[in-house]
């Protein structure tokens, strides 16, 4: 099966930071960043509520969202909320000539990955290997960008930042929206949305669930055997040099953060539930902290047509979760048994096909390794998120070479499944993590990796 | 035609005591070359079950293009296109849809796929043939 090459690769990027960049809409329709100074400014007034600010001399109208290019024409803005990969700090954008020696900003992502390849010194970066996937190779030392396939160069220019200021700094953080503002209703969502409700109805389940536990345990001491998940799911040991075709555990809970610059598809969806407290009694055993994923959310309330049952654990939804407790749902004991009370169930409805589930089902399936760091609907097979490669689940072999210039980082080899006993170079290191992250092409999939131990 | 819901043409239940082990069987369906022919399956539960599929072997032997000979079955729900919301009930019914039309475009067994394309009578008397010796 053939699939988009790496779709995304920042969601896999662990330590994500949220930041708003504003940007304004070019005579074609899309949307170019402001510079990152003009961009601080115009968040400045936004989050004060004003209604216009000037920025080089040009108008900002906050309340309408426009701002005034000469007497006449005016152009669109919008609030683009991101998020950036954790990265050292970066002290200058970059531009490009787009004519009349006229500069425009590159997105977030590129100056991020050009800033990065300049400050370890290399003398060409090829931005398609890169995160940003744009498909331009970069040369410093003639200053110039060329495109791939066309081979059309234009000239590039290293914008340095005030002195002490990084380009993190200058991006604001993600806040709550501006009340009054025109997009505040799609840009509200983040950060706010469910925050409260998930603490109350966390502790109140947790309670519930070690009240009701007690109660099973009591006088039934001997705990269900049935269909439980193997503690299996963590990583599984590698020994010797491996890399594993899927991510840890710890890609479900950043899926959602990806740095993807300018593609508005994540804009609209949110970061709903980034704080969310691990799940009451579960959290002690696994290592990786349960969270609400953002493609689901929290239900209170059953709705009167989705009384159903939930398409993991086959359980009815106005009962408990088959993955809720450690006793495996208690079995028949639960059910002979009459319950003082209704326990609160945890139940949490996906975004986009509103499909309903246990919470703790879902968070066990994310989990589990099959959905690698998207998530299908059980139901509909809906995908949530973005899926980066089709390779099987297993280890793999690589070896490293060291390089022999300075800037070179050496060279990664994997094992290649269908030729084998022949090493093939992987296309892309991931080097913003603590672990490097090989991306890897086998005939028609990619996929990535950790390496385990070296 | 839209395989028969009794539950005598399918069952499964657990080896023993052992739930990750189960045994089944399936009736071939009606009007298709493998009917009157009952199939013995075996199922094994992976620990992690409602995330990942079952794995499904044909313990009687079968002429079918997805089937090989050592019992393994060709078919997408059994891989990749599993999802938690499954289960053994509609698994069961999916090999009866299986056997009642092959896919031919995604062969197991190279040579009965290019036999049913090929010449179809042959095909479809072999497999008659294979019911009535083994299935019985």
């Amino acid at each position: 099966m053939r699939i988009p090459r790496l779709a995304s690769m920042a969601a896999i990027s662990g330590g994500c930071v949220n930041v708003v960049v504003w940007q304004r809409q070019r005579r074609d329709g899309g949307y170019s960043p402001f510079p990152p100074h003009d961009s601080a400014i115009i968040e400045a007034a936004y989050g004060a509520q004003s209604s216009s600010c000037n920025v080089g001399g040009l108008r900002v109208d906050l309340k309408n969202m426009l701002m005034k290019q000469t007497r006449r024409s005016e152009c669109k803005i919008q609030r683009h909320p991101t998020s950036i990969p954790a990265s050292p700090p970066i002290l200058a954008y970059w531009t490009w000539e787009e004519g009349h020696t006229n500069f425009a900003v590159y997105s977030i992502g590129a100056i991020l990955d050009i800033e990065q390849a300049y400050q370890q010194r290399r003398p060409i970066v090829d931005l398609s290997l890169c995160p940003c996937m744009l498909p331009y190779t970069l040369d410093f030392t003639t200053m110039t960008q060329m495109r791939h396939h066309y081979q059309t160069q234009r000239t590039i220019k290293r914008e340095p930042l005030h002195h002490g200021q990084s380009l993190q700094s200058l991006l604001a953080p993600v806040s709550v929206g501006h009340p009054g503002a025109p997009l505040a209703s799609g840009t509200g969502m983040f950060s706010l949305a469910t925050g409260p409700a998930t603490n109350i109805l966390n502790s109140m389940s947790a309670a519930a669930s070690a009240a009701h536990s007690m109660i099973t345990r009591s006088s039934y001491s001997q705990p269900a055997t049935y269909i439980q998940p193997a503690p299996s799911y963590t990583q599984p040991g590698g020994s010797g040099v491996s890399t594993t075709g899927q991510t840890a555990s710890g890609s479900s809970k950043t899926t959602g953060s990806t740095a993807a610059p300018g593609k508005g598809r994540r804009g609209k969806k949110g970061v709903a539930v980034s704080s969310s407290p691990p799940l009451g009694r579960r959290g002690k055993d696994d290592s990786g902290v349960l969270q609400v994923p953002e493609y689901a959310v929290i239900e209170k309330t059953l709705d009167k047509d989705d009384d159903g049952s939930c398409p993991i654990c086959m359980c009815q939804l106005s009962e408990k979760s088959g993955y809720d407790d450690e006793g495996g749902g208690g079995g028949g004991g639960v059910e002979m048994r009459p319950i003082p009370y209704a326990p609160p169930v945890d139940l949490c409805k996906l975004r986009n096909c509103g499909h309903m589930m246990h919470r703790p089902c879902l968070l066990m399936m994310l989990k589990s390794e099959s959905t690698k760091n998207g998530l299908t609907c059980p139901t509909c097979k809906k995908v949530y998120g973005t899926k980066t490669g089709d390779m099987p689940d297993g280890t793999m072999a690589v070896r490293h070479t060291q390089g022999l210039s300075p800037w070179s980082r050496g060279i990664w080899y994997h094992r290649d499944s269908l030729q084998l006993l022949s090493w093939s170079p992987c296309i892309y290191v991931w080097p913003r993590s603590q672990r490097p992250r090989l991306i890897v092409d086998v005939h028609v999939c990619t996929g990535y990796g950790h390496v385990q131990s070296f | 035609m839209e395989p028969s819901t009794s539950a005598s043409v399918r069952r499964a239940s657990p080896v023993g005591d052992n739930l990750f082990e189960w045994a089944g069987s399936i009736m071939g369906p009606a009007d298709s070359v493998y009917e009157g022919g009952k199939f013995l399956l075996e199922m094994k539960f992976p620990p992690d079950y409602p995330f990942k599929p079952p794995q499904i072997l044909f313990k009687t032997r079968i002429y079918h293009c997805n089937i090989n000979s050592q019992g393994m079955v060709c078919l997408d729900i059994l891989q990749d296109q599993w999802t938690p919301a499954l289960n053994v009930g509609k698994v069961l019914l999916s090999l009866t849809c299986l056997l009642q039309s092959c896919n031919p475009n995604d062969p197991l067994v190279g040579s009965i796929a290019a036999q049913y394309l090929n010449d179809k009578e042959k095909h479809d008397h072999t497999a008659r043939l294979w019911t009535k010796r083994y299935a019985r």
